[in-house]
């Protein structure tokens, strides 16, 4: 089964590598285009916080090389789908549409062992892939991160391209496929199926789900009649939005108008003033720097765990196809 | 052969619409959800206020939660404007003619009474207007979030017109038609679908990047502008002092092209070298609290040149990109004829 | 006669394989002509040459007074062609199989179309894949019938049927070209279809004709005649025997002389249209004649 799974497989292995090779390539030439700046910026930064207001040549290598960021941070992400797509549909769906599993299952196989040793051997290509690619990533993240606090990328924003998440996405799209295959049993459709499907699942992850893993550290300080500039938990946080930045002390939101209202209403700090205002907080709500790895173990099992799922269903469609 | 167009690509006609529908859906409720900040961020930041400090910082997070929450949202819309095309390539395009010859329905269709020629054009033509008009929806729907987004957005840092160059309507409707073309080509070439929808998505990302990242830059001389070294790309600050730009070069709607960074000049109009500049800029302090920096007196002549693209070459450029596209396009589709017709 | 198809020294050259070599023939018009011959023998190729979907790589080919390469417009509305195994859209039903006949012919009989498929049974809203083999068989002929074709190609339409929807298919085809007058072409490898359908042979092998003409008409020239054995090479030299065999006190050559009794000594035996084209198949003309040792045959 080795031999051919390898031989069914070797054109989009090939087009992987060639892919990643690519993309190395590419991650290195940015690398080494941005040690230059990098090089100019450490000099000019004065105090390692290279941010403010003035001109400061952070924000010129930021706009700079922002675009680079995108382009490898929507490469990293699309891979896996595209892996999913491209490898795990045709998988099953190919050998269906085109009658092929007939001659796989008349060998001396059984199915199941087809399935089995077919679907383990290029998911371990998969994770092999994943790690490949999310090295690459890290990598270049490694390279923008000892910019130093910059701001604007922060460990969490890195997120989506570490190596647990980046492989256990891989395997999630390479199960995807699998089942959309076994259950649409033709390649165009599932390929369709899978790609809806996978960024279905991930925005909704990211958006509406990865935030709660673990309940957000919530901060909250009263105004006392002068809003001071925010303290804010720092560039590595991952400070949600809210709604309001504004509550009283029992934690209820405050409309913004409202206290706008209580502001302007005292020019100067008079005692009823500093009264009325004292019933005032701000708040906000982050996931901490140290959490990261906590998110990225916890994610990273949710994907594995679905796609464990999906191989299961995958595997009791093939087995019930008579 | 529109019957038979329509029939045969009836699932992709349904799913392109369910497609533009989520887009457009997603894109309205984004917008709405901008109108709310909007609102809140009028209430926060009134022109006027006897304690300006204090409504500084409520004004300051309804701001930064607009331009955080809407950096994001519009990176998506970007995202999402781009792909859209190259999904109509790889879904649309490879399959047509691939499909056909892998399932030997070609012999089918070649053998009623048109002409192979005429089914090409007839196919090939139905599927391209259709994908047009899709595409006229997208840019469409792009546009009009753009719009919202500069309209309100005033001051706040909206969007540049040069932020979306690849959703403008005529840089769009030429990708996907370049995407479908290169589809077509593919499925004659390769004549097998999933290679050839391959093919199809690594060529169009290639071709794409390579223009915008290497083309697009250039296609007119790029205009230049000598900017101090200590000036003014200041990250925009909420209400009270405008953005500040140098000679000619204005950081909110231009395009920068070059920052310049290594081609500095002092007044008397000779080179200083990086290290030099380094040196200077290691001596400038930055104070914590956010206030006024100071740097050494030597570096007050020292300038560099910088280069940029003006709004006002917004609609040439999408001109030129789009014709670019469309003449691929149109080059690919006549090298997907040839190889269609030699299939003998 | 005229000709419907009119081949003068074609040939179709793959790479460095010819499928077809200096193949000239004539198909003659309102008969239905049998091409026969081993797999690789390039039937296909002739007939996809005739369509048009094939380009010579020499000669001429002439499909109803026109070439396909050149007229393809005038050809394909006039000839109906259904390929190997028979391609259909199998998500396509019925209906929607017929309706792109309608729509992608000028001519088209839809109603006689229908009528045809209803009678054999065949349910109009039912998706093709879900046909069985002979109903396939069935719309797909109705298909290439449903323009009124001039002529009709037919690549072994009766493959992998079986015997039943093979009867059916050949009985749909006759009875819906007798009305008409259809020239048809179909290539087959068994023999008692053709006995059964054509009344005119092709015989093609690697690539070449190896005989043609009016069944009945073959028959009639050609004899088995069973004798006393005979010196293998003075059989393989008599340019009248078309093939031979020896056995230890017999041979039984198959000749080709214009009818008449059997030489003494010998007696005629009866020789079926399989055996013929056995012969031939058995014995192909590479370049010219080029004698063939008969095969030895314990008795």
């Amino acid at each position: 089964m080795t031999w051919l799974t390898w031989r069914q497989h070797r054109g989009e292995a090939a087009a992987i590598l060639a892919a990643l090779v690519v993309l190395g390539v590419a991650v290195l030439l940015l690398t080494v285009d941005g040690s230059g700046i990098l090089t100019t910026i450490s000099r000019g930064c004065a105090s390692g916080v290279c941010e403010g207001t003035a001109g400061n040549p952070a924000q010129w290598f930021e706009s700079g090389l922002e675009n680079d960021w995108t382009l490898v941070l929507v490469a990293v992400i699309a891979l896996p789908a595209v892996f999913g797509v491209f490898v795990g549909a045709p998988m099953i769906a190919r050998e269906l549409e085109h009658g092929t599993h007939l001659v796989a299952w008349s060998q001396g196989v059984t199915r199941h062992r087809w399935f089995v040793s077919r679907v383990t051997l290029v998911a371990l290509g998969s994770v092999v892939g994943g790690a490949i690619l999310a090295a690459l990533a890290q990598g270049w993240f490694a390279m923008q991160a000892d910019l130093g606090n910059t701001g604007s990328l922060p460990i969490w924003s890195g997120f989506d391209i570490a190596p647990p998440v980046v492989i256990a996405y891989t395997l999630f799209a390479l199960a995807l496929g699998a089942a959309a295959g076994a259950a649409f049993r033709r390649t165009v459709p599932a390929m369709v199926v899978t790609l809806v499907a996978y960024i279905a699942v991930r925005v909704s992850v990211v958006q509406a789900i990865r935030w709660r893993y673990l309940a957000p550290i919530t901060v909250r300080w009263p105004i006392k009649g002068q809003v001071n500039s925010v303290t804010s938990p720092g560039p590595s946080a991952w400070q949600l939005s809210s709604g309001t930045p504004f509550v009283d002390a029992a934690g209820h939101p405050l409309k913004t108008a409202y206290v706008n209202r209580l502001i302007t209403q005292c020019p100067a700090p008079t005692a009823s003033c500093v009264n009325s205002l004292s019933r005032v907080y701000m708040t906000y709500q982050y996931q901490p720097a140290s959490r990261f790895w906590l998110f990225q173990g916890i994610e990273a099992a949710i994907f594995v765990l679905l796609a464990l799922a999906l191989l299961t269903l995958a595997y009791r469609l093939v087995m019930r196809i008579r | 052969m529109v019957w038979m167009t329509w029939r045969q690509h009836r699932w992709e006609v349904a799913l392109g619409l369910a497609v533009l529908v989520a887009f457009g859906g997603g894109v309205l409720l984004l917008t709405l959800l901008g109108w709310h900040l909007m609102g809140q961020i009028a209430g926060a930041c009134p022109s006027t206020t006897p304690n300006p400090a204090a409504s500084i910082a409520a004004c300051a997070d309804s701001t930064a939660e607009y331009q955080n929450g809407f950096q994001v949202g519009w990176q998506w819309v970007l995202i999402v404007g781009t792909a859209i095309p190259a999904l109509a390539g790889v879904f649309v395009g490879a399959p047509l003619v691939a499909r056909e010859l892998e399932k030997g329905t070609h012999l089918v269709a070649w053998s009623q009474s048109v002409p192979r020629r005429r089914w090409f054009l007839a196919r090939v033509g139905l599927v391209a207007g259709g994908a047009a008009a899709g595409a006229a929806l997208l840019a469409a729907i792009g546009q009009g979030w753009f719009a919202m987004q500069r309209g309100t957005g005033d001051g706040l840092g909206g969007p540049s017109l040069w932020a979306g160059f690849e959703i403008g309507p005529p840089v769009v409707i030429a990708y996907v038609l370049f995407a479908l073309a290169l589809g077509v080509a593919m499925g004659a070439a390769i004549r097998r679908t999933v290679p050839a929808m391959a093919a199809t998505l690594v060529g169009f990302v290639v071709v794409t990047v390579a223009v915008g990242g290497f083309a697009r830059p250039h296609y007119l001389a790029p205009l230049t502008s000598r900017q101090s070294i200590l000036g003014s790309f200041s990250s925009l600050v909420p209400s009270g002092s405008a953005p500040t730009s140098g000679p000619g070069f204005n950081l909110s709607s231009d395009w920068l092209v070059n920052l310049g960074i290594g081609n500095y000049t002092n007044a008397a109009g000779h080179p200083v070298s990086d290290a030099t500049v380094n040196e200077l800029l290691g001596q400038c302090n930055i104070p914590n609290d956010g206030g006024a920096t100071t740097c050494p007196a030597a570096a007050n002549g020292i300038t560099q040149l910088l280069s940029y693209q003006p709004a006002s070459r917004f609609w040439l450029f999408q001109g030129i990109e789009a014709a670019i596209f469309l003449v691929l396009a149109g080059a690919l589709l006549a090298l997907a004829y040839r190889l269609v017709m030699r299939l003998r | 006669m005229t000709s419907a198809i009119s081949t003068t020294a074609l040939a179709k050259r793959y790479g460095r394989q010819w499928a077809l070599r200096d193949c000239s023939l004539e198909v003659p018009e309102g008969r239905i002509t049998a091409l026969v011959g081993p797999n690789g023998a390039g039937k296909t190729t002739l007939l996809k040459l005739a369509m048009g979907l094939l380009a010579p790589s020499y000669g001429e080919i002439e499909v109803l007074g026109r070439s396909p390469q050149r007229e393809p417009a005038l050809v394909l509305a006039r000839v109906g062609y259904v390929a190997q195994e028979r391609p259909l859209y199998p998500r396509f039903t019925v209906s929607d199989t017929l309706r792109m006949g309608r729509e992608m012919n000028s001519r088209w009989d839809d109603a006689g179309t229908r009528e045809r498929l209803v009678k054999r049974g065949i349910p109009l809203d039912r998706q093709v894949r879900r046909l069985s083999g002979g109903e396939q068989a069935q719309l797909s002929l109705a298909l290439a019938l449903g323009k009124r074709p001039d002529l009709l190609l037919l690549d072994e339409p009766a493959s992998s049927l079986d015997p039943l929807a093979r009867r059916a298919l050949l009985t749909e085809l006759v009875d819906a070209v007798a009305a008409d007058g259809t020239t048809v072409l179909l290539s087959s490898h068994l023999i008692a279809d053709v006995e059964r359908v054509c009344d005119h042979l092709v015989i093609l092998s690697r690539g070449r004709v190896q005989l043609a003409g009016d069944i009945d008409t073959l028959r009639e020239e050609h004899q088995m005649i069973v004798g006393p054995r005979m010196d293998p090479t003075a059989a393989a030299a008599d340019p009248t025997v078309v093939s031979a065999r020896h056995a230890e006190r017999e041979s039984a050559l198959i000749v080709r002389r214009a009818g008449g009794l059997a030489p003494g000594g010998w007696r005629t035996e009866a020789l079926s249209l399989e055996d013929l084209v056995l012969a031939y198949l058995e014995n192909p003309i590479a370049g010219s004649r080029v004698p063939v040792p008969a095969a030895e045959v314990g008795s």
